[in-house]
C-alpha cells in the first residue's frame, strides 16, 4: 500500500458495507495507519464477522437509528464512506414493478437517508468527509445494469450535491468509479471469462484491490479536500478506450 | 431541562453559528430577519439541537415551517386553535402573536419558539 497520505486521514470512519472485501481491506488499511473504523451491517453474522477481522461494527438497518447508536460507541464521524451495492441487475423492461420499487427504496432512498443522516452529525463539528463507492457502470452500463448503473449515477448526484452545499461548512464529498475488479462480486463474475475482458481495458488488467484501496486512503485525507463534488474514476482508462464494434 | 435552560441551550448555538454576542439574543429574536439566516444556517441550527437534545429534532416543527399552510388548511378553524393543535408546545402568548403575524409573509420563528419546541421534546 503507498505511504503517501501522511497522518491527515479524516478519522474516525464509518463504513456502511463493511463486511465486503474492499470495506475489510479499507478497514484494515485505515487501522494500520492508527484510524478507528466503525462498520455498518444489516445482519448479525457480518456483525461477527468484522468483529473477528478486529473491527467495530454495529446492525443498523434504519439510518435515522444511527445518532443513538453510535452516541453508544462514542464515535463521531470524520468520514464516512458507502460501499453497499445494489443487488438489482436486470433489463429495464425485465424487472418487476414491485422489485423496481423495493430497488429504489433499497439503493436509492436509504443512502440518501443514511448520508443525510452523516452528514447532520458531521455539521456540529464543521468536518467530515463523504465517499462513495461508485462503479464505471455508471458511466458505460452493460446490457443488464440498467438499474445498477442508475442507482450508481443517483448517489453520485447526492455525494456531488452534499459536497456543493456543505463544502462551506468544512464536509466535502466524492465518489470513486472502479472498474473490473480483481476482488469481491467482480471476481465472481469475471471468473473464466477475466482474459476477454482485460482486453478491454487500455491497461490490459483489471483493477486491483489495493489500487482501490490506495485511492481511497487518499481521498480520506486532507490532502485530496479539494477533489470534491466530483468522482475519481479508477478503472484503467475503461471508460474512455473504444470497445470492439465501436467505429 | 428547563426552560431557561432550553433558551440558553438555542442562544448559544446561534450566537456561535453567528458570531454574536449571546446577551444581544433573546426569545424574542426572530431567527430570519434579525440574524444573517439562509436555509444552511437552519440545518446547522437543527443538527447541533439535535446533538444538544440527544436525538434528532423535526427541522419543519423546530422552525415553525408549515404553520400558514396548515393554516389556510383549516379556514374554518382560528389560527390559534390550529397553532394549539399542531404546535402544543407553542405557549398561548406566543400563539397569540403568530396569529396577528399570520398574514405577513415574513417567517416568524424565533429564539423562544425554538426553545419552547426543544423543551417539548426532551419532555417526552
Amino acid at each position: 500500500m503507498p505511504q503517501l497520505v501522511r497522518d491527515t486521514l479524516y478519522e474516525p470512519v464509518l463504513v456502511r458495507g463493511i463486511g465486503s472485501e474492499i470495506g475489510m481491506a479499507l478497514a484494515h488499511a485505515v487501522m494500520s495507519r492508527g484510524g478507528r473504523v466503525l462498520g455498518l451491517c444489516r445482519k448479525p453474522d457480518t456483525l461477527a464477522r468484522i468483529h473477528s477481522a478486529g473491527c467495530e461494527g454495529l446492525v443498523c438497518e434504519t439510518p435515522e437509528d444511527l445518532p443513538q447508536l453510535l452516541r453508544a460507541h462514542s464515535f463521531v464521524p470524520a468520514s464516512f464512506v458507502d460501499l453497499v451495492h445494489s443487488g438489482t441487475e436486470s433489463l429495464l423492461a425485465g424487472l418487476a414493478p414491485d422489485r423496481i420499487d423495493a430497488w429504489a427504496y433499497e439503493d436509492i432512498a436509504l443512502r440518501a437517508r443514511f448520508l443525510r443522516t452523516v452528514v447532520r452529525l458531521m455539521l456540529p463539528a464543521r468536518k467530515g468527509r463523504c465517499l462513495f463507492m461508485s462503479s464505471s457502470a455508471a458511466a458505460a452500463p452493460a446490457k443488464g445494469q440498467a438499474f445498477y448503473a442508475a442507482a450508481k449515477l443517483c448517489a453520485e448526484s447526492l455525494y456531488n450535491s452534499a459536497g456543493l452545499e456543505m463544502a462551506s461548512y468544512g464536509i466535502t464529498a466524492c465518489s470513486v468509479r472502479a472498474g473490473w475488479l480483481d476482488a469481491g462480486r467482480g471476481r465472481t463474475f469475471l471468473q473464466g471469462r477475466k482474459e476477454k475482458f482485460e482486453q478491454c481495458i487500455p491497461t490490459g488488467r483489471l483493477v486491483s484491490l489495493d489500487e482501490v484501496v490506495g485511492t481511497m486512503i487518499f481521498l480520506l485525507s486532507a490532502e485530496a479536500a479539494s477533489i470534491n463534488a466530483t468522482t475519481v474514476t479508477v478503472d484503467g482508462g475503461f471508460c474512455m478506450a473504444k470497445q470492439k464494434g465501436q467505429a | 431541562m428547563e426552560k431557561n435552560k432550553c433558551l440558553e441551550c438555542v442562544v448559544a448555538i446561534v450566537a456561535e453559528i453567528f458570531e454574536r454576542d449571546a446577551a444581544s439574543l433573546n426569545v424574542a429574536t426572530r431567527l430570519m430577519q434579525d440574524l444573517p439566516c439562509e436555509s444552511i444556517d437552519l440545518l446547522e441550527i437543527a443538527a447541533r439541537i439535535s446533538r444538544e437534545a440527544r436525538r434528532e429534532v423535526d427541522d419543519d416543527a423546530l422552525f415553525l415551517r408549515n404553520v400558514r399552510t396548515l393554516v389556510y388548511e383549516h379556514p374554518d378553524d382560528s389560527a390559534e386553535d390550529v397553532l394549539a393543535g399542531h404546535f402544543p408546545w407553542i405557549d398561548e402568548k406566543r400563539r397569540v402573536q403568530i396569529a396577528q403575524e399570520i398574514e405577513s409573509p415574513a417567517p416568524f420563528v424565533t429564539l423562544g419558539d425554538m426553545a419552547m419546541y426543544l423543551e417539548y421534546v426532551l419532555s417526552r
